[in-house]
């Protein structure tokens, strides 16, 4: 019972021991520390950027982005040529009424 | 000088107005960013990245309430953000020292002695910061505002933008869960 209440005192005592606390204050030359810092984030930014862009999965990344839009591109650029010369091609043929001939039409004996 | 006509020469990039704003409220953001993180080092820190915070973030601040609440807000944002990045990096060297990369120490942090506390009061109140440190985030900042910063209720609940009630009932569960926490600790500590 005695234990108890001598717990009980110090919870207490332990709650009640902020009181009459005083502010804390911080050290001099706070406002330089805050400029220093200021400039330490501005330079930051573009590190920070600079880090990013060299981090090895995201060149990584980037690099693959590029190289499979060229891939694209180059696909696209050759389906888009093969589709043009293909009407050249047929264009030619009407003009100048030229008769693909296979080797069946050799094979073929007129009477 | 009037604080509005400070914000307004903030707003305009004033060095003079922020060396200003930064020496009069210097120590009332130090006080509760220490109240917070309970180390002087990582209070000196946190309370810097509050002025560069506010002096990137001026405009965002419409007078809608009175300044020193804005700067108890920011205050309270960055040194539970401190906290949780503290928390994440201890969490992470546990993992590491399981998986034996990091070979650290893991220890406890030292008892933190508030240099605002009496002498005699000294141990005590260390033993109380230590609960305090155990209380969830919410039941920590009503707390640390009203006893080690000295807001009335009033205050707290604008700073916290809670109701009166809401208040009153989280400082209410923070001295039970303190209660039972120093319970126990003197209960395990007098056997």
């Amino acid at each position: 019972m005695n234990k108890k209440s001598d717990i009980q005192n110090k919870v207490e005592a332990t709650l009640n021991s902020l009181q009459g606390i005083t502010s804390a204050t911080s050290g001099p030359f706070f406002f330089t520390r805050v400029q220093a810092r200021m400039r330490k984030v501005e330079r930051n930014v573009w590190e920070k950027i600079s880090a990013y862009i060299a981090r090895p999965t995201v060149a990584f990344a980037m690099v693959g982005f590029v190289l499979l839009m060229n891939t694209i591109a180059v696909f696209q650029h050759t389906k888009t040529a093969n589709l043009a010369s293909d009407q050249l091609d047929q264009s030619v043929y009407e003009e100048f009424n030229v008769a693909a001939n296979t080797f069946y039409d050799y094979e073929i004996k007129e009477p | 000088m009037n604080e509005w006509i400070l914000i307004e020469q903030l707003k305009q990039k004033d060095e003079s107005a922020f060396k200003t704003i930064v020496e009069t409220w210097q120590d009332m953001v130090f006080n509760t960013v220490l109240g917070i993180v309970q180390n002087s080092e990582d209070a000196e820190d946190v309370s810097q990245e509050v002025f560069v915070q506010v002096y990137e973030s001026i405009h965002s601040f419409k007078g809608e309430s009175k300044f020193s609440t804005w700067l108890y807000r920011i205050a309270i944002t960055k040194s539970m953000d401190h906290i949780r990045k503290k928390k994440r990096k201890k969490r992470f060297a546990f993992i590491q020292s399981l998986f034996g990369v990091n070979n650290e120490v893991l220890q406890d942090p030292p008892d933190f002695h508030h240099p605002g506390v009496s002498l005699d009061n000294k141990e005590r109140a260390a033993v109380l910061f230590k609960a305090i440190d155990t209380l969830p985030e919410n039941q920590k900042t009503a707390f640390t505002l009203h006893k080690v910063e000295g807001l009335s209720y009033q205050e707290v609940s604008l700073v916290m933008k809670l109701s009166l009630s809401s208040v009153e009932s989280l400082l209410h569960r923070a001295k039970n869960n303190l209660k039972r926490n120093l319970e126990n600790y003197y209960g395990n500590y007098d056997r």
